[in-house]
């Protein structure tokens, strides 16, 4: 019964108008957008958040945080 | 709900350091200032046209019965106007550019012992190229962490909104590494793919086609 509701509500708030603008703005992407999307994101502006959850029995890694502080700070930034 | 799994616990993190519940509207009405008459005219139009009682009524009734239930109910329903200063409003926090954000915290579980790094992008443009790109990397991102490297058995990758902000996000949960080592294996996957882009315009158009197939 959900996916027949589902389907039911899909059909009937589906605004067509919109749709076609997602539609155009997808096929309008190219490979090159995607690459500028990716370096962007990742490298030239992260606005990035780390949630971290450590285990108790976790003692501060020495090797992978000095490996992290390299990748923030050395140039991949 | 497994709160006790750290991967499941950040979800509820996340929306608690990121976004926050205003019980005043001073800053949607500033906000509102600053658009043009046609994007107001498009949001009003949208809200409008998206204000409609859809109704599925299933049993062995006719369709005139079916019609008189909703026509009774919708005629009794009260429609109380909304205080202007009662309408709570929600917003995102802005991460500023080149900035990382920390949040740690230990997971107490004993009989879940994981540790779990998810580390979210924020972007504000419509995110077309972004949808695309964190399709293309869902299944790289998969068979590197997991597959590859066998970090753990919930590695995922996506994107999700916030009060209507975007956020790409890559989660890795282990019982074997360490938060810290977690992070460091998505940054090094990062970097492998900046340094090697070792996606081809037909794999471009493979996933825009799918999204467009999906959205339609």
């Amino acid at each position: 019964m959900s996916s027949y509701w589902n389907k039911i509500m899909k059909e009937k708030t589906k605004d067509f108008d919109t749709v076609l603008k997602v539609v155009a703005r997808y096929e309008k992407v190219t490979h090159q957008d995607v690459k500028d999307a990716f370096d962007k994101l990742f490298f030239e502006q992260p606005r990035r958040l780390n949630y971290k959850a450590y285990r108790l029995s976790d003692v501060p890694n020495e090797e992978a945080i000095k490996l992290n502080q390299e990748f923030y700070s050395g140039g991949h930034f | 709900m497994l709160l006790n799994e750290p991967y499941v616990y950040s979800a509820y993190l996340i929306n608690e350091s990121l976004s926050t519940i205003s019980t005043s509207i001073p800053k949607g009405v500033e906000d509102m200032k600053t658009m043009t008459f046609e994007e107001f005219n498009e949001l009003k139009n949208r809200w409008l046209s998206n204000l409609d009682f859809i109704w599925l009524i299933c049993g062995h009734l006719t369709e005139n019965d079916a019609l008189e239930m909703v026509r009774r109910t919708e005629s009794s329903i009260k429609f109380n106007k909304i205080a202007f200063e009662t309408v709570s409003s929600t917003r995102a926090i802005f991460l500023r550019d080149r900035t990382v954000y920390t949040l740690r915290f230990v997971n107490p579980g004993k009989t879940q012992p994981n540790a779990y790094c998810k580390c979210l992008f924020q972007y504000d443009d419509d995110g077309t190229a972004v949808h695309v790109m964190m399709s293309l990397l869902k299944e790289k991102i998969f068979n590197q962490l997991r597959t590859q490297e066998q970090l753990g058995y919930i590695v995922h990758s996506g994107f999700h909104e916030v009060a209507k902000v975007n956020h790409a996000f890559i989660g890795v949960q282990s019982s074997t590494k360490d938060a810290d080592f977690l992070e460091h294996r998505i940054n090094s996957l990062l970097a492998s793919l900046k340094e090697k882009w070792p996606f081809t315009k037909k794999d471009i158009k493979k996933i825009v086609e799918a999204k467009v197939k999906a959205t339609l």
